[in-house]
């Protein structure tokens, strides 16, 4: 196929054009050795294009896979929030997802333990560190999100609590304690 | 939800790290003025937190930002010098502290680890983040002399840096720094927060292209800007399975 590619665009470039038609473009052989040419280009034309689209699909699919993270803000009055964020589309997932548990002058760091699905967020603020463990994704409501994403958040870049509610608190540790730092 | 308070009024615990591997974290705790020990954190039930000092950091560092590598359980933690004293210092070192033959809950055996100062040619780093994938940590900082903000890759071994990945300008703080090799495809995923004024952040994507070793600089920003937005203070990949 490779080696037959230059031959194809030469003869059909050369037959029509030349206004002096060769022996072999007289004959049926010859006009159905140029059909079949032309098929091959023909194909061949969709064929890339096929090719093309796939890397194209490949590519989408690879930009939309969800990537998420899991964010600390604080906001003016010194509360703390917890959301996720899309880290490709920018979209807030969840905001205020821990709303009944806002914090005064927080310290916050997090880590994920991505195996099980936990995120631990230290939260800590003078005199008061706490922390919690941010549960699992339930399988069923975090593609929801997902079908959001694509289909409903162009022009809906906040979801309401009630929609928002993939993603569970399930338990955090409150301890007293003074810092150092 | 449940909810539960802990009785330990010496408890002060900062830059936890989970471990997949072990189902457990470590962490900084607060064990003098001027000393954090590196520990394993386990929380047992309810009402128990369990403290294991595994390292004790050199004398007058702290923690600034840390990261992990969960898949060879290795701790990658930032040291500043603490701020105010008389021989105090800007410089930074970088600790890599593998747990590997640790066990939870134990003291013994004792983690293995190093210890480098950072080689920075461009100032102070804030936020690192490690790329289990291409096994690279990445740092981002700013110069606060040119407002522009900056991103590198740290050598944990030696402390050198590279030269910046990328230039943001106009910043006047930067945020979490955080990687997302879970889908590579043309390049490292990296999310990088940063201040531009009052109430404005910016969440930077960017692309770290292995091959070239160069980043696709600003493929996506979005900006969060109002009261809500004082501060993005800390943020973390979550949930990569799905």
């Amino acid at each position: 196929m490779g080696n037959l590619a230059p031959i194809v665009i030469n003869h059909i470039s050369q037959c029509p054009a030349s206004g002096i038609k060769p022996d072999w473009c007289k004959n049926l052989f010859g006009r159905i050795s140029l059909l079949v040419l032309h098929q091959i280009k023909f194909y061949r034309t969709y064929t890339m294009l096929f090719i093309a689209i796939s890397l194209l699909a490949m590519r989408w699919t690879a930009a939309y896979m969800p990537n998420y993270l899991v964010v600390a803000r604080q906001n003016n009055t010194n509360h703390l929030f917890l959301e996720t964020i899309d880290g490709e589309s920018g979209y807030v997932k969840i905001p205020s997802s821990i709303e009944p548990h806002t914090f005064r002058w927080p310290y916050c760091q997090m880590t994920a333990n991505n195996d099980r699905n936990i995120v631990y967020s230290l939260v800590s603020f003078p005199y008061l560190p706490f922390l919690m463990r941010l549960g699992k994704a339930r399988e069923a409501e975090l593609k929801l999100v997902v079908q959001c994403r694509s289909s409903q958040m162009i022009n809906q870049p906040r979801f309401t609590r009630k929609q928002a509610k993939h993603i569970d608190l399930v338990s955090w540790i409150a301890g007293q304690s003074k810092m150092t730092i | 939800m449940d909810s539960w308070t802990v009785e330990d009024d010496d408890l002060t615990i900062f830059d936890l790290q989970a471990s997949s591997n072990k189902d457990t974290i470590f962490g900084i705790k607060v064990t003098g003025k001027y000393q954090r020990t590196l520990s394993n954190i386990i929380l047992e039930d309810e009402n128990l937190i369990t403290v294991t000092e595994l390292y004790d950091l050199p004398e007058y560092w702290y923690v600034n930002a840390s990261s992990y590598n969960a898949k060879e359980d290795i701790y990658y933690a930032l040291l500043n010098n603490f701020p105010g004293l008389s021989n105090s210092t800007l410089e930074q070192q970088i600790l890599v502290v593998n747990f590997t033959n640790c066990v939870p809950g134990l003291s013994e055996p004792k983690p293995t680890a190093s210890l480098m100062s950072i080689k920075s040619k461009l100032g102070q780093l804030q936020f690192i983040t490690w790329d289990p994938e291409i096994k690279v940590l990445f740092g981002a900082g700013i110069n606060l002399q040119t407002n522009i903000a900056y991103l590198v890759i740290i050598d944990p071994y030696t402390g050198e840096t590279s030269d910046s990945l990328v230039n943001i300008a106009n910043v006047t703080e930067v945020g979490p720094l955080v990687s997302h090799s879970n889908h590579e495809m043309t390049g490292i995923p990296l999310n990088l927060f940063v201040k531009k004024v009052e109430n404005h952040w910016d969440l930077h994507f960017f692309q770290y292209n292995t091959n070239a070793k160069t980043v696709n600089v600003n493929i996506l920003t979005w900006s969060y800007v109002g009261p809500e937005y004082k501060y993005f203070v800390a943020a973390v990949r979550a949930f990569d399975e799905y």
